[in-house]
């Protein structure tokens, strides 16, 4: 298995030139990448179309070969058959074969890792109802909508427990929920210690999933780094609160001006589309209104995680802890599901009887709070908890304040 | 292996699946259903059954090969359809996979060729149960078609005592004196061949003695060995009648003795059947030829029918030595290994190419390695031929140079033999799977490996 230090993915120098027919240089696809991605991390790799993604990504599986530099995976060259086992990969739109069903796309790719019958019928269940598309499964993949075929990809992707998993562009094609749920898979599997490689143009799929990025252009990496080092906007302060009365909002306006002889923006936010979405669609799936399309998607199958590095206890500990997570510290989907019930429901009440809440230009209310970074403006708000407790005092504290992992951070609060 | 298997087991799936296999397979029903009610032959029994198995293997085995070559295209399909992306992501060795895809179209035709083989039996049985037109067809039925039979060659004598006496007699009377270049041993090469080619005519009133060696066949009554010669007649009436009797046993090491007379058509091939118990316990058989035409003159024209065994296989003896059922086994043997060198070049070719240029090739080498002979002789003149000499000197060359690479199918078609109720030998078999399969097949597969392991799989999106 692979050592903390050693990273699980390293290219120097890289360079990709497509030629033509007469191996005349037609286009550089990809300059000069150096990248690496360290384990557990949750790595993605962003850029408009054509920007160099999807060539750097098949030169890392050995798909494609690079013109110049040198590739490293797992410490192996890609060609390597052996760390194959090692990954999964989801390209840029689902290569199936039309002509099986799900069952057997699965099963297929299953024998060629060599699983043994009841391992390979466990696992494609498990995946199956991981992407919900259990009662969906005698069907040709010839006859699935895009998404559907998509989750199916990602299911193959997953059916060797990979250390390294690299989806290219997993969410295209998908309706907001399979979005959803595969945003929340990849966060599970980053949260179980998996590897991931996440090639998007989606911004908000990129911002909401990866630990670090880096955007190319033109075959060249333009930025790399982390989501905090690349978004941080110091020079701003983000102020969140239940609704306020206009005088409180007045008195919070002169404290300002006073100490800090700034002025404020005061306005009402709305929630995501996104939610009220999800919403309806729960609700018509809770009331098994009959659909062709993909069900609901199930739990992460317990296989997965069960070869990572340090062995069952760890995993166990991994999954152990992301289920407290959801119970305490919930992610965005248990955030609607599990700690406040409904919660899309309040986003629903905001949105039909608004009731003019105080609270900043951020609408990202499915963001994770546990893994957020600090400078993101959901943790500024808590960070200027301190402002506005000096202002108003606890008793004026917020009903939905969750305590704990929202400690005001000093250092990242950019309260200067 | 495992992986081997698991591509070759889904090819066999995709080609059910995409219902190609199931269309060539309803071709095969519908060819093997007809034919045995629309052959006709010569309007007897055993012609109509040697019409049916011709026609039956050569549709089975044209069929197969367009299969052969169409199910290859897997692997231009995986590359263009990018399904290939998520095979090579998988623990999957390339060469396994290219293996694995030939695995599964040469599974997919043993199948289709076993099936075809079962009902090419079923119906021969059929037609084989029909009342034969006469006594003739019911042998030749039985023992010309329905039959596995040896075949040995007439052995002419060598001359060698006879021409070392003759040179002596000619360097006696001093024939060779004053030639500087004379060379005794070529003397006698040549004497020998002048006697040979004598003893090859059988003048009016001359027998021949012809042996025959190792004929391992039952000796019983009821067991019938056949006689089968060609020949050509020099000075032949104009009736184009020849007259002779065939002789065959040797009473002295204790064999019957039986005597046909045959008035036969010049230059055709004839065959005279005869109970096996004329063959003598050393398995050698003896057969006197008797010219018994006259010498007569019509008008002014001395006919003499003078009856010419030109080749050393002009007079062969046919014994029975296996089934019509494993003659047929061993011919579609050879069937398969031609198809397997078949699907080996589709598969070479669609690592490369795509779905039309791969079997556009693996088409025209089928059709090279088919029409092999026939092409090499049209060429042989070429050169000396026209005005455009060195055009045709360069593509004389060209296509011979093809040709070393490319197998003569006709080596490895045993369908005369099978229709003519002759073995197929195992060993033959044996030869044509170490050639085509272990050789040239392998050649070719470890070509389209090596293409594969070098090509990129995905092509340039940017």
């Amino acid at each position: 298995m692979t050592k903390p230090s050693l990273p699980v993915v390293q290219t120097v120098g890289l360079h990709k030139v497509f030629k033509d027919f007469w191996r005349r240089p037609r286009v550089s696809a990809v300059q000069d990448l150096n990248l690496e991605i360290r384990p557990g991390e949750v790595f993605g790799l962003l850029g408009p179309n054509g920007s160099g993604k999807s060539t750097a990504i098949k030169m890392l599986l050995g798909l494609l070969y690079p013109t110049r530099g040198r590739i490293s995976i797992f410490g192996r060259p890609p060609t390597d058959v052996a760390i194959k086992q090692r990954i999964g990969y989801l390209p840029e739109e689902s290569y199936l074969y039309r002509f099986l069903d799900a069952k057997e796309t699965l099963d297929f790719y299953g024998r060629l890792f060599r699983q043994h019958g009841q391992v390979r019928r466990e696992r494609r269940d498990m995946l199956l109802e991981m992407v919900g598309l259990q009662h969906e499964s005698s069907r040709r993949i010839g006859e699935y909508s895009k998404g559907m075929a998509r989750r199916i990809g990602l299911a193959q992707a997953l059916i060797n427990d990979p250390e390294f998993l690299v989806l290219d562009e997993p969410t295209s094609g998908l309706d907001p929920i399979g979005t959803r749920q595969i945003k929340d898979v990849i966060r599970r599997l980053g949260d179980m210690g998996k590897t991931i490689l996440l090639s998007s143009h989606l911004l908000a799929d990129v911002e909401d999933v990866c630990d670090r990025v880096c955007i190319l252009y033109g075959g060249k990496v333009q930025a790399e780094g982390t989501i905090k080092e690349l978004l941080a906007q110091k020079d701003v302060t983000q102020i969140r609160a239940d609704k306020l009365r206009p005088d409180t909002i007045e008195e919070i306006k002169s404290v300002v001006e006073r100490r800090e002889s700034k002025s404020i923006e005061v306005s009402v936010p709305t929630g995501r589309l996104e939610n009220l979405f999800l919403k309806i669609v729960e609700d018509a799936q809770a009331a098994k209104i009959e659909t062709s399309g993909a069900g609901q998607a199930g739990a992460i199958p317990d296989f997965l995680g069960a070869a990572t590095d340090d062995g069952g206890a760890i995993i166990q500990s991994l999954i152990k802890a992301a289920d407290q997570d959801v119970k305490t510290e919930p992610t965005p989907v248990a955030a609607i599901q599990e700690e406040k019930p409904q919660p899309s429901k309040k986003v629903l009440d905001e949105l039909t009887k608004p009731k003019a809440s105080l609270e900043s230009t951020d609408t990202r209310a499915d963001s994770k709070p546990g893994t957020a970074p600090p400078d993101t403006p959901s943790k500024a708000v808590q960070a200027d908890q301190s402002i506005i407790d000096g202002l108003l005092g606890d008793k004026n504290r917020p009903d939905n304040y969750v305590p704990g992992n929202q400690v005001p951070d000093k250092k990242d609060s950019g309260n200067g | 292996m495992g992986n081997i298997w698991t591509v070759a087991r889904h090819t066999i799936s995709e080609s059910i699946r995409n219902k190609v296999a199931l269309a060539f397979v309803l071709m095969l029903v519908v060819l093997l259903v007809g034919l045995p009610f629309g052959s006709k032959g010569d309007n007897t029994v055993s012609g109509a059954l040697q019409a049916f198995l011709s026609y039956s293997v050569t549709a089975v085995s044209a069929l197969l090969s367009f299969l052969s070559i169409f199910l290859a295209k897997s692997i231009s399909d995986d590359l263009s359809g990018k399904q290939i992306l998520m095979l090579m992501t998988k623990p999957i060795a390339r060469w396994k996979y290219v293996i694995g895809r030939w695995l599964g179209i040469v599974c997919i035709n043993t199948v289709l060729l076993a099936t075809a083989g079962l009902m090419i039996y079923g119906f021969t049985m059929y037609i084989a149960s029909k009342p034969p037109q006469d006594e003739f067809d019911a042998e030749r039925l039985k023992g010309q078609v329905l039959s596995a039979r040896h075949a040995s060659n007439y052995i002419i004598p060598t001359f060698a005592a006879e021409s070392a006496a003759v040179y002596q007699e000619n360097v006696e009377v001093g024939k060779y004196s004053g030639l500087a270049d004379h060379d005794e041993e070529k003397e006698k090469k040549k004497l020998q061949a002048d006697m040979r080619s004598r003893w090859r005519a059988v003048w009016p009133a001359e027998t021949r003695v012809m042996n025959f060696e190792d004929v391992r066949c039952d000796r019983s009554p009821d067991s019938k060995i056949h006689l089968r010669y060609t020949h050509y007649v020099i000075n032949y009436a104009p009736d184009e009648i020849v007259s002779y009797t065939w002789k065959f046993g040797s009473p002295e090491k204790g064999t019957k003795l039986y005597a046909v007379e045959r008035h036969d058509y010049k230059d055709r091939v004839h065959t005279v059947t005869v109970p096996a118990d004329c063959v003598a316990p050393d398995n050698t058989l003896q057969v006197i030829f008797e010219n018994i035409n006259p010498d007569v003159k019509y008008g002014d024209v001395q006919v003499y029918n003078t009856v010419v065994f030109e080749r050393d296989d002009s007079v062969q003896v046919y014994f029975p030595i296996g089934t019509f059922g494993g003659n047929l086994i061993r011919t579609l043997s050879l069937v398969l290994c031609k198809l397997a060198f078949l699907a080996a070049i589709g598969v070479a070719l669609s690592t490369v190419f795509s779905f039309p240029v791969a079997c556009l090739g693996a088409f025209s080498i089928l059709l090279l390695a088919t029409t092999r002979e026939f092409l090499l002789d049209s060429i042989s003149w070429l050169p000396d031929a026209g005005s455009l000499g060195i055009v045709q000197l360069v593509l004389a060359y060209v296509i011979r140079a093809i040709y070393f690479v490319i197998p003569n199918f006709d080596r490895f078609n045993a369908l005369d033999l099978l229709v003519d109720g002759r073995n197929v030998t195992l060993m033959w078999v044996l030869m044509s799977i170490g050639n085509l399969v272990l050789v040239k097949t392998s050649i070719l597969l470890i070509a389209g490996c090596l293409m594969f392991m070098r090509r990129e799989v995905d092509e340039v999106s940017v």
